[in-house]
């Protein structure tokens, strides 16, 4: 019996039941004091560097079932329809998205995920949600559009100054976040919840996990001719922050530029656009390195007034390469395909009206252009849309190196021919749930003009949303989807 | 009739005085007889076989009288020495004694000769060791007590630590490992304590007996050793 007794004591012992959990839980990334560059997760968890790891985290001892593992911030798409998520757990359809866009399970759930999203989940039904700014010299209009089974419906957003976002809705949480500034650019207005920010000329707003720590995070763009460009990260739960001084702001976005799983930023300032490579320093926060610098001429004739070379940035898969491509638009249509890492220089230009590769038989002065790219199930399209020219062009993706062949599209006009204004935005969406992605163009007075696949891309014209001022000179569009 | 109460009959129907010697150094040696038959009774009724044959050899060495050889037959007899024994008792049937002190010798030389063929008496089992309570026993007890104490406050202590979350994680790593060797030497202690406490109390408790039994016949020889708990 005695003996029995001490055996069962020593196995007690050897085997650990005693009692003690061995389970540490932390309030702050100092009370991460052991390892390299401690952090204190979400889940009250310790995670150190960890280079063999693809967030390069993993947990410290004492994190229970957790200890020595990686550090994973992969979450099921709550709502699909958004982007600024967390990287998507390869299951269900979001394997087939990630198969084909392997970015939206490896390094977050970008618009170009959304799309595919659209495309392969038969279950996938989005209520589209538009934030749009809309700018005219010193004016700029907030409108939030939203479609529905009777079109577009718009509403202006009155007291928001500089932008209008749509937000991804908090990790766990299924609904979109509205942002724009208010009270003289001091408040940063998250639906209804206010962050008091730093009076800076503010360019953009955007979520991502610059981190991988799956935190809510989004980030803050300023900077013009006057002040200095800065990236502020904002963890809105917390509200943490820190400022990253950048050579470009304006239009930033995020996807992974040399596939290391961490999304790096592409913004462009004036007549350059920037690729700013996400480094970081064992486990460190994160800084945004400026990486490659690409120009498109600025002083052209015919350019939209006020405006610099670039106008926009998209990241998508123009070759279906399962690589997310960039393209920078402006007074031309820039190309630079991943190889895997995006390429320094374009592969891709076009300009022109109609649109060719520079060089050819054609003034290269004549135009500018908004773009979108519209995934279908095994190719893309490449929709571009000119100013002042109203015209829109379907531009077929083929061949390797890739070639683009435009077929014109003919673009209602109410009005006397010649009377409506060129295209100064564009965007791309699944709007009426035949999982085929329809096109939206907006043209200088905002009058939108969609495509829908349903109705085989025949453009359908919107009024204008705006009744007061006509002659926009840039459009910003951040989109969004409701589940029902 | 016993052995004993054969020997002392014996001794005292054969060892009467010596009527018949007339001459005076004869009478002398009779005397000594007497008195060496005198004491050798008394031997006899002492048990002191051994004390009673020497004064029985010293007296026949001297008298040479017959009825001293049955004498010596019973101190041999009694003295287990069969061989001895019947060796005296047929000596003295060789002498022609009566009939009555014949048939009382060959009474005694059947008794010798049953003795050498009988089996050798076996042993008693002999108890080698019995447990019983000890001042030391007390001793343990309390040591254990002491030790079951111990280890149990410092497996408490420990378990305390371990589950403490408070500081940063060096700090926790820190308790963790001391909660780890306070548990350690709290268990060493614990069973410390409950072997000592359980050895008291089985050394008390239970009677330990080692019984050893040697046996023998003609055809083996073995020895067993057994014990009870």
């Amino acid at each position: 019996m005695i003996a029995r007794v001490v055996t069962a004591t020593i196995l007690l012992a050897t085997t650990g039941c005693w009692g003690t959990r061995d389970s540490y839980h932390c309030d702050n990334d100092s009370d991460c004091d052991l390892g390299t560059a401690g952090r204190c997760e979400l889940d009250h968890r310790c995670t150190v560097y960890d280079a063999a790891c693809a967030t390069e985290r993993s947990y410290t001892d004492h994190s229970g079932a957790l200890s020595g593992r990686c550090f994973d911030d992969h979450a099921t798409p709550v709502n699909a329809c958004a982007a600024g998520q967390a990287p998507a757990v390869r299951a269900g359809c979001f394997a087939d998205v990630c198969d084909a866009e392997p970015a939206c399970c490896t390094t977050a759930w970008s618009e170009a995920c959304v799309l595919e999203a659209q495309i392969r989940c038969p279950e996938l039904t989005c209520a589209t949600q538009v934030a749009l700014t809309a700018t005219k010299g010193g004016i700029t209009e907030l409108w939030q559009l939203a479609w529905g089974p009777s079109g577009w419906t718009s509403a202006a957003q009155s007291g928001g100054e500089a932008f209008l976002v749509w937000l991804a809705p908090a990790p766990g949480t299924a609904n979109p976040r509205l942002a724009t500034l208010r009270d003289a650019r001091r408040t940063l207005l998250v639906d209804t919840t206010a962050y008091a920010v730093a009076d800076r000329p503010y360019q953009w707003l955007t979520s991502v996990d610059l981190d991988r720590d799956g935190r809510d995070s989004i980030a803050l763009s300023s900077g013009d001719a006057m002040s200095p460009f800065t990236i502020e990260m904002i963890e809105l739960t917390t509200d943490t922050r820190r400022d990253l001084v950048t050579p470009a702001t304006q239009r930033l976005t995020f996807a992974d530029y040399d596939h290391d799983a961490f999304p790096d930023a592409f913004a462009f300032a004036g007549n350059n656009y920037h690729v700013l490579a996400s480094i970081g320093d064992h486990g460190a926060a994160r800084e945004l390195a400026p990486t490659t610098t690409n120009a498109i001429p600025g002083s052209v004739n015919n350019n939209t007034p006020g405006t610099n070379g670039v106008h926009g940035i998209e990241l998508a898969d123009v070759d279906r390469d399962h690589q997310l491509d960039l393209i920078a638009t402006g007074n031309t249509v820039r190309i630079h395909l991943a190889v895997p890492r995006i390429r320094d220089q374009p592969n891709l230009s076009i300009d022109c009206a109609p649109p060719v590769a520079p060089g050819s038989a054609c003034d290269p002065t004549l135009a500018a252009f908004a773009s979108t790219v519209v995934p279908q199930q095994a190719s893309t399209a490449l929709y571009v849309g000119l100013f002042p020219q109203r015209t829109l062009y379907r531009g077929e993706i083929s061949g390797s190196p890739p070639a683009l062949n435009f077929v014109p599209i003919t673009v209602p006009c109410p009005g006397a021919p010649g009377t409506c204004p060129g295209f100064i935005g564009m965007f791309a969406r699944d709007l009426d749930g035949d999982h085929k992605i329809d096109i939206v163009a907006i043209d200088a007075d905002l009058a939108l003009v969609t495509l829908l696949s349903s109705r085989n891309n025949e453009p359908i014209y919107g009024k204008p949303i705006a009744t007061t001022t006509t002659g926009y000179t840039a459009v910003r569009t951040s989109l969004t989807g409701i589940t029902p | 009739m016993s052995l004993h109460a054969l020997c002392l009959l014996g001794v005292f129907a054969f060892a009467t005085p010596a009527a018949a010697a007339p001459e005076a150094p004869a009478r002398a040696d009779a005397d000594d007889a007497e008195t060496a038959l005198a004491q050798a009774r008394d031997h006899f009724s002492r048990g002191e076989f051994a004390e009673a044959k020497t004064l029985l050899l010293a007296a026949y060495t001297s008298s040479h009288r017959p009825d001293l050889l049955f004498a010596l037959g019973q101190a041999e007899f009694n003295l287990e020495n069969f061989v001895e024994a019947i060796d005296y008792y047929e000596k003295f049937l060789a002498t022609n004694p009566d009939a009555e002190r014949a048939a009382l010798t060959q009474q005694a030389l059947g008794a010798a000769r049953a003795r050498i063929a009988a089996p050798k008496p076996v042993p008693a089992p002999r108890t080698v060791e019995r447990h019983r309570w000890q001042p030391e026993y007390t001793g343990l007890l309390v040591l254990g007590g002491v030790g079951l104490a111990l280890g149990t406050a410092l497996f408490i202590d420990g378990h305390g630590l371990g589950n403490d979350e408070s500081g940063s994680l060096a700090d926790y790593e820190l308790r963790i490992k001391r909660s780890q060797s306070e548990q350690l030497a709290g268990l060493a202690c614990t069973i410390g304590g409950a072997l000592a406490i359980g050895g008291a109390l089985v050394a008390w408790r239970v009677r330990s007996e080692t019984v050893i039994a040697p046996s023998m016949s003609e055809r083996a020889v073995g020895v067993a050793i057994g014990g009870r708990w």
